[in-house]
């Protein structure tokens, strides 16, 4: 169990406190429990959502955070059930269930859409990924990855390069693999002052302080490494 | 890629906005935070989602937002159409929250007809600056630009087109580029790189 | 053979371009086509690789031209293959684990097979979510609403009770706010009628 949170004002009346909720990550003795307030998560992983959404290439996954979401909801999908069907709160309570699983249902099918679409590039990257870098994909995204990489290869070499001339066999999936486009440009906001360099076309570089507050409209490439960290947001 | 008119909706409703309770409501533990207890008469803050929730049940009234009345979209309207700036709007989503309001509960908007209308013409007045923002960024042959007073949805109107076609350009440039340092035998990096050593 | 090399299967590539999205019969016949030029320009540039003299230009043309068309066989034939899979997987997530007869009607027995397989791997997938409580990702496609709908009264109908125990009184031409769930009944048998939304103020 990740967390307690019994804030839902049931019938007995268990809230009233006005501190925040908190609730760790206990499952590893070892790694450091990060304790943030539900609202907290739910800012994060709206961002994340966000980002997913509009970054062209698959970002660091947020799967702790989903998780001790869904635990949240199913918490208070139970004690919603206790309220009264008449209780005026009721609507609002299952409004918001309703928004958080919508959102994290878009953020992990964003997920399995770049995962499917850029199949063979992340399989490369993760072959070849230093075991101490983390991946970009959660243990059940891997397992997926991997599942729909060979039924589509399968699928391909039966119907198709099977019935070629012998030499011609290899499948070869560098010739069908398409890699996330990061020259696109995206609109992104910054939460952190920061500075990148810029290069144009031409090959000139331009450094570009980026305030913390300020919007632009820019190449995603040189800021990508600033999504994940948080220092921009995508908008 | 761009963000559905259903999504801006989805995101703008974590705007706050005012509601005046029709009934006593006992406060609600949310995920995103204790909100209430509501008391009749007295004006609260909540989400918009909230607010609109309530209000679809006839729990409450919306209390119309302070920039969306008829003097100050007026004021809004001038301003855009006179500057050559963009300015800040008063809310980052302020056409996702008319729009679901008046969808709602135009009733709880004084004068709602004219201000849709002015909605509309700040809007278009907006969109207009932008395009010729656009034009002149092109032309520039720019790599990057503040755009500090977009709105979302705004973004999302010039979205994917825009972004696209300076990804052409951009690759376009490049490409040109690099076919004039190879014609002139001055190698660049990237040819270098490509030289047997 | 007629035509020239590749055409045929250019012909497949075409047909994906036709039908963008959507899922025609599986060209069985083109494909047993492309796949049978493969294996003939591939006897060819046999038969000239082991009759030929190294380095007689003229067979090197026609051995770079040969292999040129071999991959580009391949090239297409495997897009062709490829472009449908993505088409079947969307299928999943548009019409659930069942395929409409008519779609059905135009896969192949492999392609079935395909899609079966891509249900269980999505079906794992989803059944890890949320510690093994499973998160069903077809749902939830688009953002939540609120439910409620403003209808007007087309006929008298008298006290209509809503779930919250409260009821509202349907006049002919009174307009009301309803939970759009409980007035679809009332809207089918046109009691009463949903009040057009305002167009949505941005131009879509």
């Amino acid at each position: 169990m990740a967390g307690q949170f019994e804030r839902m004002d049931t019938e007995n009346g268990t809230g009233g406190s006005a501190s925040p909720d908190t609730f760790g990550r206990s499952d590893e003795e070892a790694e450091e429990t990060v304790t943030m307030t539900p609202r907290e998560l739910l800012t994060k992983l709206h961002t994340a959502w966000m980002n997913e959404r509009l970054a062209p290439d698959l970002l660091p996954p947020q799967i702790e955070e989903i998780e001790c979401m869904l635990e949240l909801l199913r918490n208070m999908e139970v004690n919603t059930a206790k309220l009264e069907k008449k209780d005026i709160r009721l609507g609002v309570h299952k409004m918001e269930v309703d928004r958080i699983r919508y959102l994290i249902s878009s953020y992990l099918r964003i997920r399995l859409a770049k995962i499917q679409e850029y199949c063979w590039d992340l399989q490369t990257k993760e072959n070849t990924r230093n075991s101490q870098a983390p991946s970009l994909m959660s243990p059940e995204e891997q397992k997926f990855l991997k599942e729909y990489i060979e039924n589509l290869e399968s699928h391909l070499k039966n119907m198709g390069t099977q019935h070629m001339p012998r030499t011609m066999q290899a499948l070869q999936p560098q010739t069908m693999s398409t890699s996330s486009n990061l020259d696109s440009f995206l609109f992104l906001r910054v939460s952190q002052d920061s500075s990148i360099i810029v290069d144009d076309a031409d090959g000139r570089e331009e450094e570009v302080s980026l305030e913390a507050g300020s919007q632009h409209i820019i190449r995603y490439r040189p800021v990508a490494k600033l999504v994940p960290s948080g220092s921009v947001d995508l908008v | 890629m761009s963000l559905t008119a259903d999504e801006l909706d989805f995101i703008a409703q974590e705007e706050e906005v005012e509601i005046m309770p029709k009934f006593d409501i006992p406060t609600m533990w949310l995920i995103t935070g204790d909100v209430g207890p509501f008391e009749v008469g007295i004006p609260i803050k909540v989400p918009l989602w909230i607010a609109l929730q309530l209000r679809g049940d006839n729990k409450c009234n919306i209390i119309t937002p302070y920039w969306l009345t008829k003097s100050s979209m007026e004021k809004v309207k001038e301003f855009e159409t006179k500057s050559p700036l963009f300015s800040k709007m008063p809310s980052r989503h302020y056409m996702s929250v008319a729009k679901l309001i008046f969808e709602l509960c135009p009733e709880d908007v004084p004068e709602a007809d004219d201000i849709k209308l002015l909605v509309k013409d700040v809007w278009n007045a907006r969109m207009s600056k932008l395009q010729a923002a656009i034009a002149l960024f092109i032309e520039k042959g720019a790599s990057w630009a503040k755009v500090d007073n977009l709105t979302q949805m705004e973004m999302c109107a010039i979205r994917p087109f825009f972004p696209h076609s300076l990804e052409h350009l951009h690759r376009f440039r490049k490409t040109i580029q690099a076919a004039r340092l190879h014609s002139a035998g001055n190698a660049s990096l990237e040819v270098r790189r490509q030289l047997p050593k | 053979m007629s035509g020239m090399y590749g055409e045929i299967a250019l012909e497949l590539i075409k047909e994906l371009d036709r039908h963008k999205g959507k899922l025609p019969p599986f060209q069985e016949n083109e494909l047993r086509q492309a796949l049978d030029e493969m294996q003939i320009l591939f006897e060819q540039n046999q038969r000239d690789v082991s009759m030929n003299i190294p380095g007689n230009p003229e067979f090197l043309a026609a051995l770079h031209l040969r292999h040129a068309a071999l991959e580009r066989n391949k090239q297409c034939i495997l897009a062709y293959l490829y472009t449908r899979l993505k088409v079947i997987t969307d299928l999943r997530w548009d019409h659930g684990p069942v395929i409409p007869a008519e779609v059905r009607a135009n896969m192949t027995e492999q392609e079935v097979q395909f899609f079966a397989n891509y249900n269980k791997t999505l079906a794992n997938y989803m059944g890890s979510l949320g510690e093994n409580h499973g998160l069903d990702l077809t749902q939830d496609l688009k953002p939540p609403k609120t439910l409620m709908v403003e209808i007007r009264v087309l006929q008298d109908y008298g006290e209509f009770e809503l779930e919250d125990g409260t009821s509202v009184l349907l006049k002919k031409d009174s307009v009301h706010f309803l939970p759009m769930s409980q007035c679809e009944a009332l809207v089918q048998q046109k009691i009463v009628e949903v009040v057009q939304k305002q167009k949505s103020l941005h131009q879509k």
